[in-house]
C-alpha cells in the first residue's frame, strides 16, 4: 500500500544543514495498523509530514499504491490528500462552526460529492465510532475523546488508502486515548483501513500490528506484534529502554 | 524590568494589531471631523437655507456616517481587546493583581485612542481645509462665502472625538470586568458566535420590522395628518429604529442561519463557508450594517445632483417666455425702447414684448404650520394673511395670449401645470381682499388655476401667490388700495436659434440687461426671496428678513437670494449648474466621504476575515482542499462583506428615494420618472465601485493566506 524508499530530508539554518531523515525505507501493507515511535528529534514527525506531502523531501520515493508522490503538482497532491489519504491530528483540527455530523462530511464536501451518499456514509461512521448521539453538537460542546473520534470518522469519509495520524492521543487522557485507539482498530477490522500512526504513547502503539522505532533519522528497529497488546506493550518498553540506554521514552 | 517595560515590548511585538486599531479610530475621527468642519464653515452654513431640505439631507447623512463610524470603532476596539486578551490572561494567571493589569491595559488603550483621535482630528481639520480651499477655487465668483474653521465645528468635532474615546475606554473596562481567567485566556482563540439561535421566524420578524419602520416612520405621519389633521410630531422618527433593528435581524439571519432544507446539495456545497461565517458572528453583522448605511447615505447625497439638475432643466423647458422681469412702480429699470436698443447692440432680435401691471394687496389666508397643545395641526384663518399680486384678465391675456373668462368676485390662481395642494397650502385659501383705502374687504371665490410657468413666483403659494381677477374687480382693487406698490411684469422673447453664435449673443444681451436692471432697481425691490411685505409691515424695522437680500448685478452666476431677480433663460442656461455648485460640491463631498468609508470598512473587514480564517484554511489544505477550492471558499467569505450590504444599501435607497419623490406631492411626475433611470445608473456605478474594492480585497487576502492563484486572479465570480 505504502512504500517509502531511501527517504532523505534535511533542514538548513544559515549555512548549517541538519539531516533529519537519513535514508528511511519501509512498507505498510494494506489493512495494516503501523505505529512509528522514537525519542524527540528522531525524525518521526518529519517522516509523517513527508508522507503527507505537507513538506517536500530531498531524496527518495514515497509510493502510494504504485504512484510515486514525489514531484506531483500541487493540485495533484491536494487530490491525493483528499481522496487517498485521511488525516488525524493531535489537536483535532475540527471546524468550530460546523456540527460533528457536518465536520465528518467535510472531505466529501471538498470532493463535491452528491449529498445522499455523503449523509449515509457519515451516519454509518458516526454509528461505528459511537458518536451518533452528539452529531448535532459543535466541537466546543464535546470532549477531547469525542473530538478525536469525530476526526477519525472524518478521516475515513472518502475511504482513503491510508490514514495518517499524528500523535492522535497526545492531547487526551487515558480513557479517551483508549476510545480513540478503539476507533482505529474498529476501522481496521470493520472497514479494512490501513493506518500509519506517529505516537510517543507506547500504550497506543501496543495495539498496532507493527511498530517502527526510529532513532537519529533512521529506523532503529521494527517490531511485529505476535502477542496480545499487554505483552507487546512490555516488549515495546524494553526496546525503547534499550535504545535509550536503559530508559524508556514514554514520558517524552 | 517593570510592567510598563513589558507592555512596551509587547506593543513592539504586536505592531500590526496596534496599527489596525489606530487606523480604524484615526480614520473614523478624521472623516467625521472633516465633515463637521466643512458643515459648520461659513461657506456651507450661509449657502444652505435655514430649515431647507438640502440642510436636512446633509445633517441626516451626517448622522448616518457618525453612527456608522461609532459602530466601526466599537468593532476595532473589540478586535484589539481580543488580541490583548491572551497577554492579559497570562498576567492574571501568573498572579498579577487584577487592578494593576486593568490600570495598565486602560493606560495602554487610552494612550493609543487619545493619540490616534488627536491625529484623526488634526488630519480631519487638514482635509476639511484642503477641500474647503478647493471649493473656494471651484466656486470663485459664484459664492461670496469662504471656508473657515468655526468654534461650532471645533466643538462638535471634539465632542465626537470624546465620545469615541469614552466608548473605547468603556469597552476596555467591560472587558476587564470578567473574572474567569480561562475566558480571558481563550478570548483570542474564541470565535464570535451569535448568541441567538435564529429561525425563519426571526427573518420574517426582521422583514416585518423593516417594512413597519419605514411605513410608520415615513408614510404614517403624512397619512394621519392628511386624514385627521393631527400632526404626530418628531417622535415618529423613532420608527426608523425599528427599521434598523429589522435590517440587523435580516443580516444576522443571512450570516447564521443555513439549513439543509429542500436543497440539501446546495447546502452541502456551501457547508464550510456557512460554518466559517456563523462563527464570525456579531462583528461581521455590525460591519455589514455599517456598510449598508454608509452606502445608502452616500447614494442619497449623490442623488441630489441629478435631481437638482433635472429640476433645473425641467424649469427651462416649461418656461413660455424667454425673458421675464418685474419691478415696482418708480424703478428706473430699462423700458421697452432701451431693452430693444440694448438687444440691437448685442445683435439680438427681440419679439413679442408685452407688459402688464399687477396690483399688490393684502388678502386672507390660512396658516397651517402650527400645532395646538394636543399636537393637532391648526388651520388658522387670517383675514389679513399676506400680500398677493393681482392681475386683470385682460392683463393676463396680454401677457400670455390666453383668453379667459373671469366673473366678478371670482379668481384664478396662476400656477405651474403640475402644482398640487399640500398639507400647508390650498388653492382656495384666499376668500377676501382688503381694500386699505376704504378699510373694507372684497369677497373673492376660487374658480381654478391658470397655467403659465413664466409668471409663477417660487412655489406659487402663500405670499408668492399671483391671481387673475376680472377687469372690474381689478379696477376696484386698484382704486381701493395704495398700501403696497404696483408692479409691472414684462415678458418678451428673442429669435435665438440653437447656433452657438446666436446663443452667445443672447447670453451677452441677458447679462447686460441683468446688470442694468440690478443697478437701477428701486429700493423696495432689494428684498430676499423669503421677504413677506405684509409681515414686514406688521413687524416694522425689526422684521427678520429685512436687509437679507443677496445679489450681484455684474455677476449673474453668483448665488442670489433676491425676490425680484430677472429670469432670463439664455443666462440661466449658460450659468446652468454653476448657480448650484456649492450645493453640488457639498453633496458630492458627502457622497465621496460615505462611499470611501464604506470601501475602507469593507476592505478592513475582508482583511480580518482573512486573518481569523487563517487556521481554517491551513486545516482544509491538509484535508486536501486545493487552491481553487480555497479561493472559492475565500471568495464566499469576502463576498458576504460586499454583496448583501451593497444590495441592501443600493436597493434600499432606491426604494426610499422613490418613496420620497412620490411623497413630495403624492405621485410620481413624468419628470420624476425620467430621474429613475439616472438613479439606477448611479446605483450600478456604486455596485461596480464595490466590486472593484472586492476584487482588490480578494487579491490582498489571498496573498496574505498564500493561496493566490498563479494567474493572479483570485476573485471567482
Amino acid at each position: 500500500m505504502l512504500e517509502v524508499k531511501n527517504l532523505h530530508k534535511s533542514y538548513k539554518t544559515g549555512t548549517t544543514v541538519y539531516p533529519v531523515l537519513k535514508g528511511v525505507s519501509f512498507k505498510v501493507n494494506k489493512g495494516e495498523f503501523v505505529a512509528v515511535m522514537g525519542p524527540s528529534g528522531s525524525g518521526k514527525t518529519t517522516l509523517l509530514n513527508c508522507v503527507s506531502c505537507f513538506i517536500p523531501h530531498d531524496e527518495g520515493e514515497i509510493i502510494l499504491k504504485g504512484t510515486d508522490l514525489s514531484g506531483l503538482s500541487e493540485s495533484k497532491i491536494a487530490k491525493v490528500r483528499n481522496r487517498y489519504l485521511g488525516f488525524v491530528f493531535q489537536d483535532f483540527m475540527l471546524l468550530d462552526g460546523l456540527t460533528v455530523f457536518e465536520n465528518v462530511c467535510v472531505p466529501k464536501v471538498i470532493k463535491e460529492e452528491p449529498y445522499e451518499e455523503m449523509e449515509n456514509k457519515a451516519r454509518k461512521l458516526l454509528r461505528l465510532f459511537d458518536i451518533e448521539a452528539i452529531q448535532d453538537k459543535f466541537p466546543a460542546e464535546i470532549s477531547g475523546g469525542q473530538k478525536q473520534r469525530t476526526a477519525v470518522a472524518r478521516a475515513l469519509m472518502n475511504d482513503p488508502l491510508l490514514i495518517l495520524a499524528d500523535e492522535p492521543t497526545g492531547n487526551l487522557d487515558s480513557k479517551s486515548s483508549e476510545a480513540v485507539i478503539g476507533a482505529f482498530t474498529n476501522a481496521q477490522k470493520q472497514l479494512g483501513a490501513t493506518i500509519f500512526m506517529v505516537t510517543h504513547d507506547s500504550f497506543s502503539a501496543s495495539y498496532c500490528d507493527r511498530v517502527i522505532v526510529m532513532k537519529d533519522g533512521d529506523i532503529f528497529k521494527e517490531l511485529e506484534r505476535t502477542s496480545r497488546p499487554r505483552q507487546f506493550h512490555n516488549q515495546l518498553l524494553e526496546t525503547l529502554a534499550a535504545m535509550n540506554g536503559g530508559e524508556s521514552n514514554d514520558d517524552e | 524590568m517593570t510592567m510598563n517595560d513589558i507592555w512596551r515590548k509587547l506593543r513592539k511585538n504586536n505592531k500590526g494589531q496596534y496599527r489596525q486599531f489606530r487606523f480604524c479610530v484615526g480614520f473614523a475621527v478624521m472623516l467625521i471631523t472633516s465633515y463637521l468642519m466643512m458643515l459648520q464653515s461659513p461657506l456651507i452654513q450661509n449657502t444652505l437655507p435655514e430649515g431647507g431640505d438640502s440642510r436636512k439631507q446633509v445633517y441626516m447623512i451626517f448622522v448616518l456616517a457618525a453612527v456608522g463610524c461609532v459602530i466601526f470603532i466599537a468593532y476595532a476596539a473589540g478586535l484589539f481587546l481580543r488580541y490583548k486578551s491572551r497577554e492579559v490572561g497570562v498576567f492574571l494567571a501568573l498572579g498579577t493583581n487584577k487592578k494593576k493589569v486593568r490600570k495598565a491595559l486602560l493606560y495602554e488603550i487610552a494612550a493609543c485612542a487619545a493619540a490616534t483621535s488627536a491625529a484623526g482630528f488634526a488630519a480631519g481639520c487638514l482635509l476639511a481645509w484642503c477641500i474647503g480651499r478647493l471649493f473656494e477655487l471651484l466656486v470663485k465668483g459664484i459664492s461670496e462665502y469662504r471656508f473657515g474653521f468655526t468654534l461650532a465645528g471645533f466643538g462638535a468635532s471634539l465632542i465626537y472625538a470624546a465620545v469615541v474615546f469614552a466608548l473605547v475606554i468603556g469597552l476596555a473596562i467591560r472587558f476587564m470586568k470578567r473574572g474567569n481567567i480561562m475566558d480571558i485566556l481563550n478570548e483570542q482563540r474564541k470565535q464570535e458566535p451569535l448568541k441567538k439561535i435564529v429561525t425563519p421566524k426571526y427573518l420574517i420578524s426582521g422583514w416585518v420590522l423593516l417594512a413597519a419602520g419605514i411605513l410608520l416612520g415615513f408614510l404614517m405621519p403624512t397619512a394621519v395628518a392628511k386624514m385627521t389633521g393631527h400632526y404626530l410630531g418628531a417622535w415618529t422618527n423613532l420608527f426608523y429604529l425599528a427599521a434598523l433593528l429589522g435590517l440587523y435581524q435580516i443580516l444576522v439571519y443571512s450570516v447564521s442561519c443555513h439549513r439543509r432544507g429542500v436543497r440539501p446539495q446546495r447546502y452541502y456545497n456551501h457547508l464550510i463557508s456557512y460554518g466559517m461565517l456563523k462563527f464570525q458572528g456579531r462583528s461581521i453583522v455590525r460591519n455589514m450594517l455599517v456598510i449598508s448605511l454608509l452606502l445608502a447615505g452616500g447614494l442619497f447625497a449623490v442623488f441630489y445632483i441629478p435631481q437638482n439638475t433635472m429640476t433645473m432643466q425641467e424649469g427651462f423647458e416649461k418656461c413660455e417666455a424667454m425673458y421675464s422681469m418685474f419691478y415696482t412702480k418708480g424703478a428706473k429699470v430699462p423700458d421697452r425702447e432701451e431693452i430693444y436698443n440694448l438687444a440691437k447692440q448685442h445683435g439680438v432680435k427681440l419679439r413679442d414684448y408685452r407688459e402688464a401691471q399687477f396690483v399688490q394687496a393684502v388678502g386672507s389666508g390660512v396658516k397651517r404650520d402650527d400645532v395646538d397643545e394636543n399636537n393637532n395641526l391648526m388651520d388658522v384663518y387670517e383675514e389679513k394673511h399676506a400680500v398677493y399680486e393681482f392681475l386683470s384678465v385682460s392683463g393676463f391675456e396680454t401677457l400670455t395670449g390666453q383668453s379667459v373668462q373671469v366673473e366678478e368676485g371670482a379668481y384664478y390662481q396662476i400656477q405651474t401645470g403640475d402644482a398640487q395642494e399640500n398639507l400647508f397650502f390650498r388653492f382656495d385659501d384666499l376668500d377676501q381682499v382688503y381694500l386699505d383705502k376704504k378699510d373694507v374687504f372684497m369677497k373673492m371665490e376660487y374658480k381654478g388655476n391658470l397655467v403659465y410657468h413664466s409668471l409663477v413666483q417660487g412655489y406659487g403659494f402663500d405670499a408668492e401667490s399671483r391671481y387673475v381677477i376680472s377687469d372690474a374687480d381689478y379696477d376696484k382693487l386698484k382704486a381701493g388700495t395704495s398700501q403696497f406698490p404696483r408692479e409691472t411684469q414684462v415678458l418678451f422673447d428673442s429669435d435665438t436659434g440653437s447656433e452657438e453664435d446666436e446663443t452667445e449673443k443672447a447670453e451677452a444681451f441677458s447679462a447686460a440687461l441683468y446688470k442694468e436692471f440690478g443697478e437701477r432697481m428701486a429700493e423696495d425691490m432689494k428684498v430676499c426671496g423669503a421677504f413677506d411685505a405684509y409681515q414686514s409691515f406688521l413687524a416694522g424695522p425689526g422684521y427678520g428678513y429685512a436687509g437679507m437680500v443677496r445679489y450681484d448685478p455684474k455677476n449673474s452666476t453668483k448665488e442670489a437670494d433676491w425676490q425680484y431677480e430677472p429670469q432670463f433663460l439664455p443666462l440661466r442656461k449658460a450659468n446652468g449648474v454653476k448657480s448650484y455648485s456649492v450645493y453640488m460640491l457639498l453633496f458630492l463631498y458627502v457622497a465621496v466621504i460615505c462611499l470611501a468609508a464604506a470601501g475602507i470598512i469593507s476592505f478592513a473587514r475582508s482583511q480580518s476575515v482573512g486573518l481569523s480564517s487563517q487556521q481554517v484554511f491551513q486545516d482544509l489544505e491538509r484535508l486536501g482542499a486545493d487552491r481553487q477550492y480555497l479561493n472559492k471558499l475565500l471568495a464566499k467569505q469576502v463576498r458576504k462583506v460586499y454583496v448583501l450590504p451593497t444590495a441592501i444599501g443600493t436597493i434600499g435607497i432606491f426604494a426610499f428615494e422613490a418613496l420620497l419623490l412620490q411623497g413630495n406631492d403624492g405621485r410620481l411626475t413624468a419628470d420624476e420618472l425620467k430621474l429613475l433611470p439616472i438613479i439606477v445608473l448611479v446605483l450600478l456605478v456604486t455596485a461596480a465601485y464595490q466590486y472593484s474594492v472586492y476584487r482588490f480585497s480578494m487579491k490582498k487576502v489571498a496573498e496574505m493566506l498564500r493561496i493566490a492563484n498563479e494567474s493572479g486572479s483570485q476573485a471567482s465570480s
